[in-house]
């Protein structure tokens, strides 16, 4: 079958039996490669104030302008190896390049500066040779033949990673916005607590309603997803609430004896407290009693009496 | 190479902290400037200080207005033309017919991807950048993230790029000036003006403080620190005054980031990081700087607008770079002392040698505070950010957007304190037993402050040049 004249670039030179440099990279002649500059510009502490509309002006991501250098030092089957690009020129190796000095002075001279605008570099896949030196060169942070001393100039944009990255997250949040529509109050309670999601409303003191507290629970999951599911059913979270929560009732207390904790009516000694004062050391300690041999039983008459 | 500290002389690797104070003794002679002592500071500090030449240059300001909050503004604004990239390839095959354009997001817009906002009016003339080929603006429908313009040809022409095919190609730059073609009984036009944006920056706080004992200021030694003076305590004056004015200078040009601290305290944004994230950065290899390097450089500054006089404060590796390429060039030496706001003699005096290329003036200024040998006397091994540096600093005085003030382009901006003297940059005070202000302990105690920050105009006219290794 006759092949159809496709703007394929490895064709015309496989035609004329020439040597395509480096075989295994391959562009999409029609698509076009996005690299960005490696390092972000910080946040301004106060931002700039935009007098037309009187609001924050858009935070620019990157430095306005940066060249890209088209020489580099690169690891090469184990040794460092120079590669330059030039536009028109055959092979990124210079070892390999032309010597005679009318040559290099015309690939110099016919080479186009490249540059970063706005932190973002792209051409088409038809640049074959000016891509193969962007992914390979020591400047691009991602490049396997980086030599260890070379400066992290900037990185090839993977939209495929980048979509990768996006839908890993889109599919944590819908897992915990699962689970937090699905706990239990009791759950919920507990979790909430230990995520620093008020149960008050501050303005009229009132109690939050299961809803309410459901609504700032379920924003919370969005919020923080990865978070939110790797708290939600932590056994010590809950543990750690159930003994403050006993604590602030009274139902763990150490009225009788200061030196030891004690159920309410004074009796049923838990364990040793000596010489702590604050609330919140007397509860670290009861946790950490909780989860050794001998508070095993405290643990669970602990859970039996919110559960 | 191991890492190691420079044991070149007798008390190195430096200053020693003493929390408790010791024996020395400070005077502040930092608030500049007396003409006739700048010749005695720059004996006694060197002239590696680039604080103490831009103060002897006049290019500080002490701000009076808004030091309850420590902050101060300044204005800037755009280009004064507009211009627009096409967002998609575009079908022209019937001359003086009319296309419709999209304009590329974000570059034509002012406020980013999904703005509205471009420089395109109504009746405007518009010059395609590949051939030169002017349109007409005869209807805009400006839609969020898809502003298009309607373009009709001013001639019998397509609106193409280039000169041959039919495809308006998606990146052609669309140059706006105005209506070129108002005819007859023409009405108003739109108004097309630059966005004006407001840039604040605060001052931060720097203190020293020295205490010297009694017997400190009592026990002649065998050094004379000065004027005949061979009292311990005057050896802290200069030692304090010299680290307070490195402080300052590391402070303005580097920054003191302040989001992280629960105090409120606030610092101040920097000559560098304002100018790494709003200007040009141009890289070159290490150890081969050539010609086309120092053009890009130029390249930048002419697109930028940049005025005819720079400073380039480099760390000696650049300029060892820069001179073997001017060298090897220009072996009748075009290197030459110019001027940097004064005469010939002061520029050999502050440490400046210039060098001029295409319609710029370059005064090398080799700038010890980006290199760690030199101020701290050690040699990294893990990474230099400031390696192998320059920073191209333009001189002369530039406009306020919005008052047409003018200033200095980069500028130590002090601010001032009510309750201390008017135009004091840095305020010393002193209590001890032999001061007028008594403790009952017998030591004296030199306190320094100063407020200061970093003002940064135009920050795309200065560039930053980086010698990079791989």
């Amino acid at each position: 079958m006759a092949k159809a004249h496709a703007p394929e670039m490895e064709a015309p030179l496989q035609k004329e039996g020439r040597k395509v440099f480096l075989p295994e990279f391959k562009f999409d002649p029609q698509k076009k490669y996005v690299f960005e500059l490696a390092v972000e510009n910080p946040r301004r502490e106060l931002p700039v104030f935009d007098f037309a509309n009187k609001r924050e002006a858009p935070h620019k991501k990157f430095k306005p302008w940066q060249n890209i250098v088209l020489t580099s030092q690169i690891v090469w089957e184990g040794e460092r190896r120079t590669i330059r690009y030039y536009d028109g020129c055959t092979t990124l190796f210079v070892d390999e390049q032309p010597t005679h000095k009318e040559t290099v002075d015309l690939l110099i001279k016919q080479s186009k500066p490249r540059v970063f605008v706005d932190g973002k570099f792209s051409c088409f896949g038809d640049e074959r040779m000016l891509l193969i030196y962007l992914n390979i060169c020591s400047w691009n942070g991602e490049s396997p033949y980086r030599t260890r001393s070379a400066n992290h100039i900037f990185v090839a944009v993977n939209q495929d990673k980048k979509a990768t990255a996006e839908s890993t997250k889109l599919d944590e949040i819908e897992e915990a916005l699962k689970l937090a529509r699905e706990a239990n109050k009791n759950k919920m309670m507990v979790h909430a607590s230990y995520l620093g999601i008020p149960t008050t409303d501050w303005d009229s003191g009132n109690e939050l309603t299961e809803k309410e507290l459901r609504t700032a629970y379920r924003k919370e999951a969005s919020a923080n997803p990865r978070n939110f599911i790797d708290s939600y059913g932590n056994k010590s979270i809950e543990t750690k609430y159930y003994i403050n929560k006993a604590w602030e009732e009274g139902l763990i207390n150490n009225k009788v004896n200061k030196n030891k904790a004690t159920w309410k009516n004074g009796e049923n000694i838990i364990c040793d407290i000596s010489g702590l004062k604050s609330n919140e050391a007397i509860c670290q300690r009861l946790y950490e009693f909780s989860q050794s041999e001998d508070g095993e039983e405290f643990g669970i008459q602990l859970k039996s009496v919110y559960s | 190479m191991p890492s190691a500290i420079v044991q070149g002389a007798t008390g190195q690797p430096g200053s020693i902290a003493y929390p408790s104070g010791i024996t020395t003794a400070v005077f502040n002679d930092l608030n500049f400037v007396i003409p006739d002592y700048i010749p005695g500071l720059i004996a006694k500090y060197g002239n590696s200080s680039y604080m103490l030449a831009m103060e002897i240059l006049g290019n500080t300001n002490v701000e009076q207005v808004n030091t309850t909050t420590n902050t101060f503004s300044h204005f800037e604004k755009g280009r004064i033309y507009g211009s627009g990239l096409v967002a998609n390839n575009v079908t022209s095959n019937v001359p003086g017919a009319a296309i419709n354009i999209t304009l590329k997001s974000p570059e034509s817009y002012n406020n980013g991807a999904t703005g509205t906002q471009s420089p395109f009016l109504l009746n405007q003339t518009v010059k395609i950048r590949s051939n030169g080929r002017k349109f007409k603006v005869t209807n805009i429908t400006r839609t969020t993230g898809a502003f298009v313009i309607e373009a009709t040809p001013l001639g019998s022409y397509t609106l193409i790029t280039g000169n041959t095919g039919t495809t308006l190609n998606a990146g052609e730059g669309l140059e706006t000036f105005g209506n070129q073609l108002a005819g007859q009984s023409s009405d108003s036009q739109g108004t097309q003006q630059q966005k004006l944006y407001r840039y604040d920056n605060t001052a931060t706080v720097l203190r020293a403080s020295v205490k010297a004992s009694d017997l400190a200021g009592m026990n002649k030694t065998q050094i004379d620190f000065g004027n005949g003076n061979f009292y311990e305590p005057y050896l802290a004056v200069k030692a304090m005054n010299t680290q307070m004015m490195s402080n300052i200078e590391d402070a303005v040009m580097e920054g003191v980031p302040y989001g992280n601290t629960a105090d409120g305290a606030v610092g101040t944004v920097g000559v560098l990081p304002d100018v790494e994230a709003r200007g040009s950065e141009i890289d070159y290899i290490t150890g081969m700087f050539a010609i086309g390097d120092f053009q890009n450089l130029t390249n930048v500054l002419d697109a930028n607008g940049g005025p005819r006089e720079y400073h380039f404060l480099q760390d000696l590796l650049q300029r060892q770079d820069i001179n073997n390429l001017l060298f090897g060039i220009y072996k009748n030496g075009a290197i030459s002392y110019g001027s940097v706001g004064g005469s010939m003699m002061d520029s050999v005096t502050y440490g400046f040698n210039g060098f001029s290329t295409d319609t710029f003036d370059f005064h090398f200024h080799r700038y010890k505070g980006f290199t760690a040998q030199a101020v701290f006397g050690y040699v990294p091994t893990e990474g230099d950010y400031r390696a192998n540096f320059g920073f191209a600093v333009p001189q002369g005085m530039t406009q306020d957007a919005k008052d047409s003030s003018t200033r200095p382009y980069m500028q130590w901006v002090y601010q001032q304190n009510p309750d201390i003297p008017a135009g004091q940059r840095i305020y010393s005070w002193e209590l001890g037993y032999t001061k007028t202000t008594k403790t009952t302990e017998a030591s004296n105690k030199y306190e320094q402050i100063a407020y200061v920050g970093s003002r940064v105009t135009a920050a795309e006219q200065f560039a930053i040049l980086r010698g990079i290794v791989s």
